[in-house]
């Protein structure tokens, strides 16, 4: 950067994801914030909660990191490798309670072949 | 060319403004102003750029932003500080140390509009270029008609499970040889019974540490009073049992300890030494400092009966960095006279701390007194500076600390560890959220036998959560200080989670100023700064 010149090892950070996001072709997002260090490191306004906890571990969640499953499922448009819940596979998740202890009660899906 | 998209304030609502009331025409001496926060609303349209929370700042001819949100500091060029000053409107004073946020006194601009205002002076190609870049870094932002950028993130979600523990302050004898006048622990026994802590209480503190220290590798295990050396032999047996039960699950445990210094023998500075005893001693600096505050019970100054101890204890004790910790009272403020006294003794590390207090207690600093400390403070940052520079490792403590924090650029949700990875153990097992609220029922948090009351640690949580303080919503330091001392908001406001705002403006002046000192160190020694990084400056 011609302008700015980073001092601290934060500035550094924020510039070398910066550089990457552009060397991705990626949008700059435009209100860069840090994520707050000590003791939590968790939010509530994604689905699935998937920020890792201060100490780098999936224990401090705000979802078990199982519930990422139904984050993929319910009402989420995003293409996942989880049956979707909005057209085809309505009552995947009727047989468990949740997700951070029934999940292995889950079924596997086989998707019918449709060109037969 | 004056832009033509420019907010007028008396318009402007929603957004949160502070205001400061001055004392007197004297800033920085007067009264410590108090603040008001009031709502503005912000007239803008999308796709307009605007200011994002920062702070600028010039020093020697050249530019700097400090970006609030992520605690990053970047070195700017003039054309970047020349459209930043597109942005703030006129009487802003963005200069004067105690200010907020630049956002609260800015405009919106159109893209033509700041390319018009510049291009007398600059090729239109490096306006572009430079507004990109200051997108990039969040110092500029693109106006989405949204009201001010939601400064502090909200409460997380507190998680059910434990912190891990780190360290461990222990009150081993809940009692003092010394009766100084400004103690926060009433003269050493925090109006609790006199009482030694057990040996067998000690060693549950220390399995309870170990058990509950996750996966740090290295935990603290503090000794605290009163006076902890009356109780030294429960300290020697501790140390032993300690280190054994660490090597058992492969973890350090690290000693430290804050003394008056009176019981000293040369005996217990071989065993400090031994075992790597960190040490920090309470002491004023010369006699005439000292003396004032510091006293037996009787009234007698205790300097000459510690100073000869002290210079055995420096002679000695060479494994560990050894500590001075002075308190700030009124008539003692002379820091720069107590810097020199001390380190001319021979300690590695010499910390200020302005007494916890309230206005009436006769050793409460007055106003006037706080902002002479902090012009001492700044004499001694500029000796700091020119010694990093010149590969010096100067001891003034507070500035360490705070540069260390600046290098890193941290954003804290709280100003310390207290009720988390620290904790204080009273002299009969219970735990406290740290060691200045021992024996206070209020702050008891759980005992070595049940564990850490979650509950009440999640209500601690909430309540001092720095989204729950809402002064510092609007604050540019708020991401360093947190809201400050847990403890002294409590003596002062009765109430924990307020913020300390009695104090905002002098911290922001003191973050100002270390600010200033990290981008000339920066400038003239960046080799001190990497050292910072690795601990060891």
């Amino acid at each position: 950067m011609d302008h700015l010149k980073p001092l601290n090892q934060k500035a550094k950070l924020i510039e070398e994801q910066s550089l990457k996001q552009l060397a991705n072709g990626q949008e700059q997002s435009g209100d860069v914030r840090g994520m707050q260090q000590l003791p939590l490191g968790c939010t509530l306004s994604f689905d699935p909660g998937w920020e890792t906890g201060a100490n780098g571990l999936v224990t401090g969640l705000c979802h078990p990191m199982e519930a990422d499953l139904y984050g993929c499922y319910d009402n989420c448009s995003w293409p996942a490798q989880v049956p979707d819940q909005i057209t085809n596979f309505l009552d995947w998740t009727q047989k468990d309670g949740t997700a951070g202890n029934d999940w292995r009660k889950l079924d596997l899906i086989f998707p019918e072949d449709k060109s037969k | 060319m004056a832009p033509s998209t420019g907010t007028d304030p008396s318009i402007s609502k929603g957004l949160v403004q502070i205001s400061t009331r001055k004392a007197s025409s004297n800033p920085g001496r007067s009264e410590v102003r108090r603040e008001e926060i009031r709502p503005l609303k912000v007239h803008s349209n999308p796709g307009d750029v605007r200011l994002g929370e920062i702070r600028p700042f010039s020093v020697h001819g050249k530019h700097y932003v400090f970006v609030v949100p992520v605690t990053g500091i970047f070195e700017i060029s003039e054309l970047a500080f020349e459209m930043i000053g597109l942005f703030i409107l006129d009487g802003a004073t963005v200069s004067e140390p105690a200010h907020a946020v630049a956002i609260s006194q800015s405009r919106s601009l159109a893209a033509p509009a700041i390319v018009d205002a510049l291009r007398t002076r600059h090729s239109i190609h490096s306006i572009v270029q430079g507004l990109s870049e200051l997108q990039a870094m969040g110092v500029l932002l693109t106006e989405d008609g949204s009201l001010f950028a939601q400064t502090v993130p909200p409460l997380p979600k507190l998680p059910s499970g434990s912190f891990p523990q780190r360290s461990l302050v222990l009150n081993i004898a809940n009692d003092c040889n010394l009766g100084c006048t400004y103690c926060f622990a009433s003269q050493g026994d925090y109006g609790a019974p006199k009482r030694f802590m057990s040996q067998e209480t000690a060693r549950k503190s220390v399995d309870f540490l170990l058990r509950n220290s996750g996966d740090h590798e290295t935990v603290t295990l503090v000794f605290f009073g009163g006076e902890p050396l009356m109780n030294f032999r429960l300290i020697s047996e501790t140390v032993q049992y300690a280190t054994k039960a660490g090597q058992a699950v492969g973890k350090r445990v690290d000693f430290s300890m804050t003394t008056n210094a009176t019981y000293l023998t040369p005996e217990i500075i071989h065993f400090l030494r031994d075992h790597r005893i960190g040490v920090a001693v309470s002491i004023d600096g010369p006699k005439k400092f000292h003396d004032l505050r510091r006293t037996y019970k009787s009234g007698l100054g205790s300097y000459d009966m510690i100073q000869p101890r002290v210079m055995n204890l420096l002679r000695e004790h060479k494994t560990r960095p050894i500590a001075a910790r002075v308190t700030l009272t009124h008539g003692v403020t002379a820091v720069n006279e107590i810097f020199e006294h001390l380190s001319g003794m021979g300690f590695d590390e010499i910390g200020f701390a302005p007494v916890t207090s309230s206005d009436d207690d006769d050793y409460a600093l007055t106003p006037d007194e706080l902002w002479q400390i902090l012009e001492e403070f700044g004499e001694l940052t500029a000796k700091y500076v020119d010694g990093a520079s010149s590969g010096q490792r100067p001891g003034f403590s507070n500035l360490t600390n705070l540069l260390a924090d600046l290098h890193q650029g941290v954003v804290k949700a709280y100003p310390c560890g207290a009720g988390l990875g620290l904790l204080g153990v009273g002299s009969t097992g219970d735990l406290y959220l740290c060691h200045r609220f021992l024996e206070s029922d209020e702050h008891r948090v759980g005992t070595l036998d049940t564990g850490v009351d979650r509950a009440k640690q999640t209500e601690f949580m909430a309540l001092t959560h720095l989204s729950a303080k809402p002064p510092c919503q609007i604050c540019w330091v708020r991401n360093i200080c947190s809201g400050g001392c847990h403890h002294e908001g409590f003596k002062r406001y009765g109430t924990l989670g307020h913020a300390n705002t009695h104090y905002c403006e002098w911290i922001r002046s003191w973050i100002d100023m270390g600010l200033r000192a990290y981008v000339e160190i920066m400038k003239k020694s960046p080799a001190f700064l990497e050292r910072l990084e690795k601990g060891d400056a």
